[in-house]
């Protein structure tokens, strides 16, 4: 059930109706009814997955327990273990086993032994990655001793499992979002409609700029040996549009879906695309990743303590795991690499921390100084998001080359000028939104109601006029 | 709580009320209208869509489409016909394949209705839609946002004359050489009698009877067919439901139109090297009163034998 779809347009207003209006008395009903709509929601892409999303929340559950409960180190430990390694194992096998078995025979070749890899065929389930890191999460703070375990199963469940959240984040915490859970929620008006003005933005971002982006990216990204490097270009810009829209639209939606329940999910991104450097773009893409990175790998690695080769060192392999966690292909590592790369000079220069707030903050127009640091930064995210984007590494290479070639001062073959003037109208009014939580947050705030309803018309028919036919979102491969 | 249903019930029915105004309206304004110096309609699906070059058939317009059942065709010449009154003689293609259950996909299958529903939603009446909602309520609902951009598409576009309903289609390919070179390793199932296309029957007895009511001259036709096309298969179950169901509906057969195999795109499409042949040829049998003579069939046989010997 895509989010853009019918049946989640008559599946959100049923569960939301049921919500308020029938279980709202009862913090256990309610939850109750949240956890079956989500095995619900997660059960339409395949019954099947949802058996291993219950075995796992089961096993995160009672490992969880079996820790709190624990009154020796040992069996603490063998239980933390336990958990650690079956959910790494299920990620594995289900993710990342064809790839190593493919690129362990492709080795073994290069050394003259041939090796037919035995592979699996098994499909990915959805969201994996993401409930994965959720269960993973919760079990290593209980195991730090930063939480106690959660002992209603409803609850948990609800937390590893809640619908808007569920096949492609924001990836929560136990301790961001599990109080809530257990807190008796009151219908918020302010909220609510936030929610649904946050959704319709994330509707126009998936619907209008991602999908539309899509055609022109992968028909350039499909075909580029036969593109002048400025076409190969403009396909690497429309496909820097495209994930933007495609998964920051998702995580809109999924946070204003969840406001409507009165439940607020961790933010994840933040007008990324505005960044003055690297570390900054860093801070504002896919957030609630790249702190579960910082927390559970870059600071149980040694963090930034420790000298600079440890900085570098520790820098790479969460870019690296990162990258990886995307896809079992080579083009998520060198991603991740480049973005490595990248960063790498703010690293060492202690620079990394300079760009915290919002850029041009308080005026209007950035600086001469900002606007070229936002263009550089942007420069080099469309770079490495050509390797996201390419099938494999000789693609990208290819596709890296031919951008580099004379035919990048021709003009483009390909020119969709409308969606070009969208994409830049698009991008005023991101910039006009930049310091709230979404673009149009604060739009047309203090105007008459029915000035406000006629900007929802409008960008409604925007969305009418620009679909295409239901798309898949990105991240749901991941 | 209350506030917040009572605006979005209010947001909402502004939304939809727009929304259907525009639907309305494209049911009102939907443009159909044709040169008014044809006087002939060819509807169908494929086979005449190929067939029928109307740049070189006078006073004709084909209107025919790839994929589409009756239960669409009904709604779409509904249309013509009402915009359209100097058209009095309608010829419907019925072919071997249109009897086959499953043509009633055609009226239902998600991809059809997806593609269907945006065209000619806005004339379909109540009976249709419930036939949708019953057969397949997910492709339904699936093919709405389609059907409002269409609608809304229209609107902004000043309802100009529908161009993607159907007409003549150049096709240029030519693989009937390998198909045959196949057929000759694999034999055709002989399968006479086959599961039949209870709904698409139907909506062509209702297209008739429609026609009928209004005094047009109703014809169906068989476009070109290549003498290896599968479809014959169910020949006898075909001739028979053509005898039974439309008795009173004269049935002018251009199947054996002889052709080679390089003027057909496929076993049952001619491309438009076939096309060409045949038009020129039916426009001459129109010019030479085909549609008023009393054996019209024959006249059609002989001048098939003259396209033989030429």
């Amino acid at each position: 059930m895509l989010f853009n779809s019918l049946e989640f347009a008559i599946f959100l207003p049923v569960v939301f109706l049921l919500y308020w209006f029938v279980t709202n008395k009862n913090l256990k009903l309610q939850n109750l009814l949240l956890c079956g709509a989500s095995y619900f929601f997660y059960a339409c892409w395949d019954w099947r997955f949802l058996l291993l999303l219950i075995f796992s929340t089961l096993l995160d559950f009672y490992t969880g327990l079996k820790m709190q409960d624990a009154e020796k180190a040992n069996s603490k430990k063998f239980w933390f273990w336990l958990s650690i390694s079956i959910n790494l194992g299920f990620l594995s096998i289900f993710k990342y086993y064809n790839f190593f078995a493919e690129s362990f025979a492709d080795a073994v070749s290069k050394i003259g032994f041939q090796v037919s890899p035995w592979t699996l065929s098994v499909i990915l389930p959805v969201g994996i990655s993401f409930y994965t890191f959720h269960g993973l999460s919760y079990v290593i703070d209980i195991y730090k001793s930063r939480i106690k375990a959660e002992r209603n199963f409803v609850d948990y469940a609800v937390f590893v499992s809640f619908f808007p959240l569920l096949v492609a984040g924001p990836i929560e915490r136990a301790t961001h979002l599990l109080p809530q859970i257990k807190r008796a929620r009151t219908f918020d008006y302010s909220k609510a409609v936030d929610g649904l003005r946050q959704i319709l933005w994330g509707l126009f971002k998936k619907v209008v700029i991602a999908d539309n982006c899509a055609q022109f990216a992968n028909q350039i990204f499909n075909n580029y040996t036969d593109h002048s490097g400025s076409t190969l270009v403009l396909g690497a810009i429309f496909f820097t549009f495209q994930i933007y829209g495609d998964f920051s639209g998702y995580s809109d939606i999924a946070l204003g879906t969840s406001r409507l329940f009165g439940i607020e999910l961790l933010r994840n991104f933040a007008f990324p695309y505005f960044s003055r450097d690297i570390a900054e773009f860093w801070r504002r893409w896919h957030i609630s990743l790249s702190s579960w990175f910082k927390d559970y790998l870059y600071i149980p690695l040694g963090g930034s303590i420790g000298g600079n080769w440890i900085r570098i060192r520790n820098t790479f392999i969460i870019f690296v795991v990162s990258g990886f966690w995307h896809g079992a292909n080579w083009t998520f590592i060198v991603w991740g690499g480049l973005n490595a790369i990248f960063i790498m000079p703010s690293i060492i220069l202690k620079t990394n921390r300079n760009h915290l707030e919002t850029v041009a903050q308080g005026r209007i127009l950035p600086t001469a100084k900002e606007l070229f640091q936002v263009a550089i930064t942007f420069s080099m995210t469309v770079f490495a998001w050509i390797f996201f984007r390419s099938e494999n590494i000789g693609q990208a290479i290819g596709y890296v080359s031919g951008i580099f070639s004379k035919s990048i001062f021709t003009i483009p073959t390909i020119r969709p000028s409308n969606l070009i003037l969208l994409l830049i109208i698009f991008m005023i009014i991101e910039w006009i939104g930049r310091e709230e939580q979404f673009a149009i947050a604060k739009l047309g705030h203090k105007w008459k109601r029915p000035m406000r309803y006629v900007m929802y018309y409008l960008i409604i028919f925007v969305i009418i006029m620009f679909s295409k036919k239901d798309q898949p979102f990105i991240y749901f491969q991941f | 709580m209350q506030k917040f249903t009572r605006h979005l019930l209010i947001f909402f029915l502004i939304l939809s009320t727009t929304l259907t105004f525009f639907l309305i309206l494209n049911r009102h304004c939907g443009n159909f209208k044709i040169n008014e110096n044809n006087n002939i309609l060819i509807v169908g699906h494929s086979h005449p869509e190929c067939a029928f070059n109307d740049s070189l058939i006078s006073h004709v317009k084909n209107y025919a489409a790839s994929g589409e059942s009756y239960f669409y065709t009904y709604f779409k010449t509904k249309k013509i016909i009402e915009q359209n009154p100097g058209i009095n003689i309608v010829l419907i293609e019925f072919s071997n394949n249109q009897i086959r259950a499953s043509k009633d996909d055609w009226i239902w299958n998600e991809e059809y209705i997806l593609n269907r529903l945006p065209k000619y939603g806005a004339y379909m009446d109540f009976e249709a839609y419930r036939l949708l909602l019953t057969k397949n309520p997910k492709g339904l609902m699936n093919a709405m946002p389609a059907f409002l951009k269409y609608s809304l598409n229209q609107a902004f576009n000043g309802y100009q004359t529908q161009e993607d309903i159907g007409g003549y289609y150049y096709l240029e390919r030519n693989k009937t050489d390998s198909l045959v070179a196949n057929i000759n390793q694999i034999s055709i199932p002989d399968n006479p009698s086959q599961a039949i296309s209870d709904y698409n029957l139907q909506y062509l007895q209702k297209l008739i009877h429609y026609l009928i009511s209004l005094n047009k001259r109703v014809f169906l036709i068989r476009s070109p067919l290549h003498s290896m096309y599968e479809g014959y298969s169910n020949e006898d179950q075909f001739q028979e439901i053509r005898k039974v169901n439309f008795p009173e509906i004269e049935f002018l057969d251009f199947s054996k139109f002889p052709l080679k195999n390089s003027e057909f795109g496929d076993l049952e499409h001619l491309n438009h090297r076939g096309a060409r042949k045949f038009s020129v040829w039916f426009n001459q049998l129109l010019v030479e009163g085909l549609l008023e003579k009393n054996d019209k069939q024959d006249f059609i046989n002989a001048s098939l034998e003259l396209a033989h010997v030429d």
